[in-house]
């Protein structure tokens, strides 16, 4: 239907599903050509399907297959050989985030990301290599949704953030994490971040043990001994459950100062707050106060005790109420009777169901009709075809 | 391989200047329309039916979203433009789960919907049973098929042809094989394409003679088409004649 050769996906077509496999469907397209396309979902017969080339079902046979995938291996080896040495020239910092999946990201001088890594089997899930290329920013406020959505990441959860520069030393490792922390984490005041500077060699050790650096800092810092693979698959709660991460070294400052802040607004709130009650006290006793001295004047009662006369009143209105329980066991009642209605209508549609059956019975005989009618039009459509076609060409020879 | 490292940096600029041209704009997102279906039934785990669907067109917004807000700073367009539309699908998705278990009026009485369907998996039954006779798969049909759309149209021509020969179907049903050079010299066709495409030509013979009627319908629809071209051109030839 559609050829562009562009770069992305290059075809797309239509077509009608006509036969339902294990693992692919049969197509027909507009064009009359026959197609096998993997499955998707629920495939059903007849089901109408936009495709595009990546959906395409080959199945070639495994030598060919063995030989393409080897030489490819062996390709891309070369290739990440390649890159490797050309990206760790390039990357100017670490960042790691552990929520429980735990993931590397490499970054160059303008904090676009690299290269991206999942260092266990929760982070495969969560990481995308489109990321590369990005922001650091945008890329852990992406990675941090993603691990909402996959429930990683519930409220009041934590997230451990380790950075270190590799190379270079005009920006400071706090430019970093003040980026990350200042559009990421703001905001949201549920989520405890715990943010931890670090160096390059710690870098190289953690990346030795196969373990993400914040994990690293946190089970250097503790100095116990500690399964190295136990904590690898942990998430930071429960790191914090274990007191392992409770240690007020690794708590970031920047964490801390944000507390003290915090404190003192709250201070200053309270303070306000205490100021305008006592105002209001103040105002209120006056006024008060003043009416009294007014009601003594003109020798009347209060409207505060004719309030106590009235409560009096209020008890008769209760047992009031209780007799109108009585009223709620008669709409019990009715209830009852419209429950039956529904019954009787329900039979009422079963009935309309067979009904239904009868037509059904009667619309597919006339489908049959209309079949046997369209058979004969495309008889006579063919013959109209062939003596058309017929007289062309008796007029192309007249012609010549 | 290489088109993935050098090709991002046109589309970066192409997205950029379709930015504030409107006319650049549409031809972009017309270019771009297998993309962005194929993020979209990524997302959504499952093909998109109709162009007319919601998922379809959320994509669309989804891709026209990503023009607007890209900038050279993001990365590669494409793969900006990948995030957007997942998340606006993902949207769609929380949105319509509350209606989860709302039943459209289309679809209430299942029995009249599937009518055809019913209709659709009995002939291919048949079909399938025919072939079978011929030792022809469906999987045959899609390996060894014409690929190229003219010839398919000849061999549905010549298919047609066959299936109105009485003495050739006869002829099939007996050995239950092509008599190809019969073929050959009565309706003055090529060796080779028969050859090629015999498998192709005695389904859509089958197809004819048995007058599966949907599975005709998409069959038919390319002869139909050049038949209307037939038309226009012997009128044209007519206008020139008078």
């Amino acid at each position: 239907m559609k050829m562009s050769k562009i770069e992305g996906v290059d075809m797309m077509d239509k077509g009608k599903v006509i036969k339902v496999e294990k693992h692919y469907s049969t197509l027909i397209t507009p064009t009359g050509e026959f197609v096998n396309i993997k499955n998707k979902g629920t495939m059903y017969i007849g089901q109408n399907v936009i495709f595009t080339e990546y959906d395409i079902h080959t199945n070639k046979s495994k030598g060919i297959a063995f030989k393409t995938v080897a030489a490819v291996l062996a390709l891309v080896i070369l290739l990440n050989a390649y890159t490797k040495i050309s990206e760790d020239n390039l990357a100017f910092a670490v960042v790691s985030l552990d929520i429980n999946p735990s993931i590397e990201l490499k970054i160059n001088d303008e904090f676009n990301v690299l290269e991206i890594k999942a260092l266990n089997e929760d982070g495969k899930e969560i990481i995308d290599k489109a990321y590369i290329g990005m922001e650091v920013s945008y890329v852990v406020e992406n990675l941090v949704e993603n691990a909402k959505q996959k429930k990683y990441l519930t409220e009041n959860g934590d997230v451990l953030i380790a950075t270190a520069i590799l190379n270079g030393q005009e920006i400071s490792v706090d430019d970093i994490s003040d980026s990350i922390y200042n559009k990421v984490f703001k905001e949201d005041n549920k989520i405890n971040v715990y943010m931890i500077n670090s160096t390059k060699e710690d870098y190289e050790e953690a990346d030795k043990k196969d373990i993400s650096l914040g994990k690293y800092k946190v089970i250097q810092t503790t100095n116990a001994d500690i399964n190295i693979e136990q904590v690898k698959n942990q998430s930071v709660k429960q790191l914090k459950d274990n007191n392992i991460l409770n240690k007020k070294e690794i708590v970031n400052k920047r964490v801390e100062l944000e507390k003290i802040k915090k404190d003192k607004k709250d201070k200053k709130d309270k303070k306000d707050k205490e100021d305008k009650e006592k105002d209001k006290e103040d105002k209120s006793k006056e006024h008060r106060d003043k009416i009294k001295d007014k009601y003594k004047e003109v020798g009347k009662i209060e409207p505060k005790e004719k309030n106590k006369q009235d409560n009096k009143l209020s008890e008769k209105l209760k047992a009031d109420i209780k007799n109108n329980d009585k009223n709620q066991k008669k709409r019990s009642d009715i209830r009852e009777v419209s429950n039956i209605n529904n019954k009787l209508e329900k039979d009422d549609k079963e009935q309309d169901y067979e009904e239904n059956k009868k037509l059904k019975d009667d619309i597919k005989e006339v489908v049959e009709e209309k079949k046997e009618i369209t058979n004969n039009k495309a008889q006579k459509y063919y013959k109209n075809n062939k003596t058309e076609k017929d007289n062309k060409n008796s007029n192309n020879k007249k012609h010549q | 391989m290489w088109g993935k490292f050098t090709e991002p940096n046109k589309i970066n600029t192409k997205a950029i200047n379709a930015k504030d041209d409107e006319l650049k704009r549409n031809q972009f997102i017309t270019d771009y329309v297998p993309f962005i279906l194929k993020t979209v039934s990524d997302q959504l785990k499952r093909y998109v039916e109709t162009e007319n669907s919601e998922e379809y067109s959320v994509g669309l917004i989804g891709f026209n979203e990503a023009i607007d807000k890209y900038e050279p700073s993001k990365g590669s367009f494409l793969s900006f433009a990948k995030l957007v539309i997942q998340s606006r699908i993902k949207d769609l998705l929380n949105k319509n789960k509350s209606l989860e278990n709302v039943v459209y009026i289309e679809n209430y009485d299942e029995n009249i919907i599937c009518n055809e369907d019913i209709e659709l998996k009995m002939e291919i039954q048949d079909l399938e049973n025919e072939l079978s006779k011929f030792n022809i798969s469906l999987d045959d049909l899609v390996i060894n098929g014409p690929k190229h759309k003219d010839t398919r149209e000849q061999c549905v021509l010549i298919g047609s042809t066959i299936s109105k020969d009485k003495e050739i179907m006869d002829k099939i049903y007996e050995k239950f094989k092509i008599p190809i050079t019969r073929i050959v010299v009565k309706y003055n066709q090529s060796k080779k394409t028969i050859t090629r495409n015999k498998n192709f030509i005695l389904t859509t013979s089958v197809i004819f003679y048995k007058n599966y009627e949907i599975l005709l319908g998409w069959i038919k629809k390319p002869i139909v088409n050049n038949r209307v071209n037939d038309e226009n051109e012997q009128n044209r030839r007519g206008g020139y004649d008078g």
